[in-house]
């Protein structure tokens, strides 16, 4: 392969002035040999001159319209340094953070000659003529050969992610999982190389940096995007909400991952699964069911501590007064068999008839007619009980 | 030696330096093209001097060793033929280099069609030398000044036109080149005479050539020798104003650009231009290649540099890596279920089962790239009618988006082999996205394979279906929950009531326990017993609740109303 920094450019500096020199001697001899004086001499240098700028002049129009080049000082730089090389640092790019934060755009858009300098934590994949040339890995300063130019430049700093998923679950419902990637390019060539190869173009009409699908959208939207969905798909909703299928989630989407960005030159650090977002009716359901278990628990304390004892104490209390009333019948009634009166029997009878008419409606008994003429003729024949009167 | 021997000398000298530059620029074909050129051509204008009769034309008034002529038509004639013998291997040369490809296997253009620039700078010398020597018979002496103005001048005004009615891409640059060629001409002549001729104007040209060579090789990445010459015709082609379009591609398809068909060159040519054009440059970054297109065949401009030849237009500017797109599909269940799916389709030229690796560029399958581009590259048509008028818009489908073009009928065909309910679980399939994604990429990469398009990857969206299916499978889930709901209610009824009664019965039997007792230490009657009993029936269980509280008073007003004798 033959390469742009040929042997004429590098040895430029030893032919191209003694040439010139021959050129001008030249023209000295031919003028003073056909008797010219100084003025002629000074047109034949002149002239000869001119013709060597006019050449330069018109490759620089030629760097400037090919290349774009905003000025004819900036092609003209270009040129000088492709022919005699770069006397100084200048000019040179800095790449800082993964991706190109300072310098000559010029060098950006032809390449070297010229000074890259990559800062520790970014990498640069290098291209020259088409080719794919070096991978540099900061921190880093060297001379770009002539034409060699950035192709790629690429972070190294571990990145952490948060991407919320949008999945279904098993049984259809639709969830919001947030999951925290942790990841970080391998800080080898190869894996960088890898990582660089990796860029996915999207549509053109898509805003920049949206555009490029680079290593780090592939980590996430190509891998734990779908990956994480696929495995949500396993699980209900049911189990989903289950705290202990979280670390078993964690653990697969790891595992996933850890498998799928190999390809990416690129090492998972870490993942953490942040919350699940529910639709609203689902979260209603839930509280419900949730209130429902609550009541339960708060049920059982109200029961236990609570109305149970008040119960108990009330039915304590109406037994007493059961027993006192019974003491109380027994004496209305001894009284009353002592002063010879016969109204016992008529008051059991009242009881009774007023104790079928009070639960005869409840329990929904239909009394015949003859039996409510019957009791009504019996009621209308005995006097209620007098009242008591203690 | 007389002035016609030594312009023979001269004619020899020049044909051996068109031999030189013509083995340059063509090897043994180039060297035999010039030298047939100058010996013809030169040879034909010497003889055509030579036989007019030193009568009219006393040319052994020169002589050839005087480097100052007097200023006549003689010597503006002698001047003329040195000149014309002097630049003829250079423009044999320049106009050979603009009309064929340098290291093509056959010489594309005819012999006289590389002669055309000599046959014309020998007819225009024979042209002016007439003119001269007519002029001179019509009493009028031209100095060699004054001849050298009008020849200038006409110069400037046929090749200005010339230059205009050629379409040059800048009409400017050849009457500009004309104009510098004659001052270096006129500064030779004036600083050393004839003898300037030979070492000031011709070295000085010589050098200008070689510059521009040189320079040639330092303007462009030429990585094979095969580009050097073919960068110095590009070169000369924009020297001249005269090539066929340049191009520069890198990730150009963004922003503005992001509608175009194929890249805006950096400088603009005419690729039907058949006179004395230099060839179009195409410089692809490491990941782009162009497809140009002469009509009849496509041709692959790799990546790096490469050259455009005539009629040849750039169809198509690839990007080599891969390409993501995304549509959304509409698709239909077997239960006749619309749903939406996302599917993502990466995809790339055919690499022929080569990887990315430095010190290459990336891989790709040349056949590959004329299927996937030019074989493949459909017209799009969308045609409706609007208020009785037919509208029509056509474009072009790149070979990026011909995945959309199969990709949704394929992921159709698939859902429409399950139910509704199957795309998100079954007995048989546990995980239907995933079985349906893998069916779509193993279709769409079989689909995409003839074309030359490697499928990389693929994947689908979630399955949305309508919002109301949805809904239906949030109520299902509720319904399973409010279920649960109910149990718990119900469990918590029962414990209550189970707690309760316990409560109740050891209450009774407390009362039976003192009632025993009240029994078992007097003499009860069985009036009283029985009034009792009653008075327990009297009285609701503690959990109902009394719609009267005087309950005696209420049987008695239930009596009394007749209730029950409707």
């Amino acid at each position: 392969m033959d390469h742009p920094q040929s042997l004429e450019q590098r040895y430029s500096l030893f032919w191209v002035l003694p040439l010139l020199g021959v050129l001008l001697s030249i023209d000295t001899l031919v003028v003073l040999g056909a008797g010219g004086g100084l003025a002629q001499l000074g047109w034949a240098v002149l002239i000869s001159l001119l013709s060597v700028l006019i050449a330069w002049w018109i490759a620089v129009h030629f760097v400037q319209a090919f290349y774009q080049v905003e000025t004819s000082d900036a092609a003209a730089g270009f040129l000088f340094r492709r022919v005699f090389g770069q006397l100084s640092m200048r000019p040179f790019i800095v790449v800082k953070g993964g991706q190109i934060t300072l310098g000559d755009a010029l060098v950006e858009k032809i390449g070297g000659p010229a000074t890259l300098i990559v800062y520790a934590d970014s990498a640069v994949v290098l291209e020259q003529a088409g080719r794919l040339t070096r991978v540099l890995r900061g921190p880093e300063t060297l001379k770009l050969k002539p034409f060699e130019r950035v192709w790629d430049t690429l972070d190294l700093r571990p990145q952490n992610w948060p991407f919320e998923v949008n999945a279904r679950t098993k049984d259809g419902i639709p969830i919001k999982y947030e999951a925290n990637i942790q990841f970080q390019l391998e800080a080898e060539d190869e894996a960088i190389l890898k990582a660089a190869r990796q860029k996915w173009i999207r549509d053109a009409n898509r805003t920049e940096p949206d555009r490029l699908m680079i290593w780090t959208k592939r980590v996430i939207i190509s891998n734990t995007e779908g990956g994480f969905r696929a495995i949500l798909a396993r699980y209900e909703l049911d189990e989903l909400l289950d705290f202990a299928t979280r670390a078993e989630i964690r653990q697969k989407l790891l595992d996933r991952l850890i498998g799928a960005v190999k390809g990416l030159g690129t090492k998972i650090i870490d993942v953490q699964l942040g919350d699940i977002r529910l639709e609203d009716q689902i979260l209603e359901q839930w509280i419900d069911t949730w209130r429902a278990e609550r009541r339960k628990v708060m049920s059982a304390e109200v029961v236990s501590d609570g109305t149970a004892k008040r119960a108990q104490m009330l039915e304590k209390a109406r037994g007493e007064v059961r027993g006192d009333i019974y003491q109380k019948t027994r004496t209305i009634f001894d009284e009353l068999h002592d002063h010879g009166e016969e109204q016992p029997e008529q008051a059991v009878i009242l009881s009774f008839i007023e104790v079928i008419g009070k639960i005869a409606p409840r329990l929904l008994i239909t009394r015949p007619i003859d039996i409510f003429t019957l009791t009504d003729e019996v009621g209308g024949r005995i006097e209620p009980p007098a009242k008591k009167t203690n | 030696m007389t002035l016609l021997s030594f312009l023979l000398f001269e004619l020899l000298v020049a044909t051996l330096l068109a031999g030189l530059l013509g083995y340059l620029l063509a090897k043994i074909k180039g060297a035999l093209t010039l030298m047939s050129q100058i010996l013809v051509w030169d040879g034909l204008l010497l003889a055509a001097v030579w036989a007019i009769p030193p009568v009219w034309l006393p040319f052994h008034y020169l002589t050839w060793n005087s480097w100052w002529w007097p200023s006549n038509y003689l010597s503006v004639i002698g001047l003329l033929l040195e000149i014309a013998i002097g630049i003829t291997p250079w423009s044999g040369a320049v106009w050979y280099l603009l009309n064929n490809e340098v290291g093509a296997v056959s010489q594309q253009s005819s012999w006289s069609w590389n002669a055309l620039l000599n046959i014309f700078v020998v007819l225009g010398t024979l042209v002016c030398s007439a003119m001269a020597v007519v002029l001179f018979y019509l009493g009028g002496n031209l100095s060699i000044l004054a001849s050298g103005l009008a020849i200038y001048f006409s110069g400037l005004m046929l090749l200005g036109g010339l230059s205009l009615l050629l379409h040059s891409t800048a009409w400017w640059k050849i009457p500009a080149l004309w104009s510098g060629f004659f001052m270096l001409l006129a500064v030779g002549y004036v600083a050393a005479g004839r003898l300037g001729l030979y070492f000031v104007f011709l070295p000085t040209l010589a050098s200008i050539f070689a510059g521009w060579y040189f320079l040639s090789q330092q303007v462009l990445p030429i990585v094979a020798p095969a580009q050097r010459g073919l960068a110095f015709q590009g070169f000369l082609g924009f020297v001249f104003g005269r090539h066929y379009p340049f191009y520069v591609i890198g990730d150009w398809q963004k922003g503005e650009a992001a509608e175009d068909k194929v890249p805006t060159p950096t400088m603009n040519g005419n690729p039907f231009s058949r006179l004395f054009t230099g060839p179009g440059i195409v410089l692809n970054d490491s990941n782009h290649l162009a497809l140009m297109w002469d009509g009849y065949t496509p041709r692959i401009c790799p990546p790096g540099l490469g050259f455009t030849r005539r009629y040849e237009e750039l169809f198509a500017s690839v990007d080599l890596r891969p390409q993501l797109r995304v549509t959304k599909v509409d698709a239909e269940t077997s239960d006749g279920i619309v749903t939406n799916t996302l599917i993502f389709m990466p995809h790339r030229i055919d690499q022929g089962g080569e990887q990315v690796r430095l010190g290459y560029s990336y891989p790709y399958d040349p056949d590959a790239v004329k299927k996937a581009v030019y074989e493949n590259a459909y017209v799009d048509h969308k045609w409706w009618r609007e208020e009785g008028l037919a509208h029509e818009e056509i474009r072009s489908v790149p070979w990026h988006e011909l995945v959309l073009m199969q990709g949704p009928e394929i992921l159709k065909q698939i859902i429409a082999e399950y139910t509704c309910n199957e795309l998100h679980y079954s007995e048989d399939d546990p995980d239907p996205r995933v079985t349906i994604a893998g069916k779509f990429v193993a279709g769409l990469r079989e689909q995409m394979r003839p074309l030359g398009i490697d499928l990389i990857a693929g994947g689908i969206s979630n399955i949305t279906i309508s919002e109301k299916v949805e809904a239906q499978r949030i109520e299902n889930w509720k319904a399973k929950w409010k279920a649960k709901i109910e149990l718990e209610v119900g469990a918590e009824e029962v414990a209550t009531t189970l707690s309760l009664e316990n409560i109740w019965a050891e209450a009774q039997l407390d009362v039976l326990q003192e009632l025993v007792d009240i029994l078992a230490d007097s003499s009860a009657t069985k009036e009283v017993v029985a009034f009792q009993l009653l008075n327990a029936l009297h009285e609701n269980p503690p959990t109902m609740k009394n719609v009267q509280n005087n309950t005696s008073d209420f049987a008695w007003s239930l009596l009394r109303r007749g209730v029950g004798n409707e």
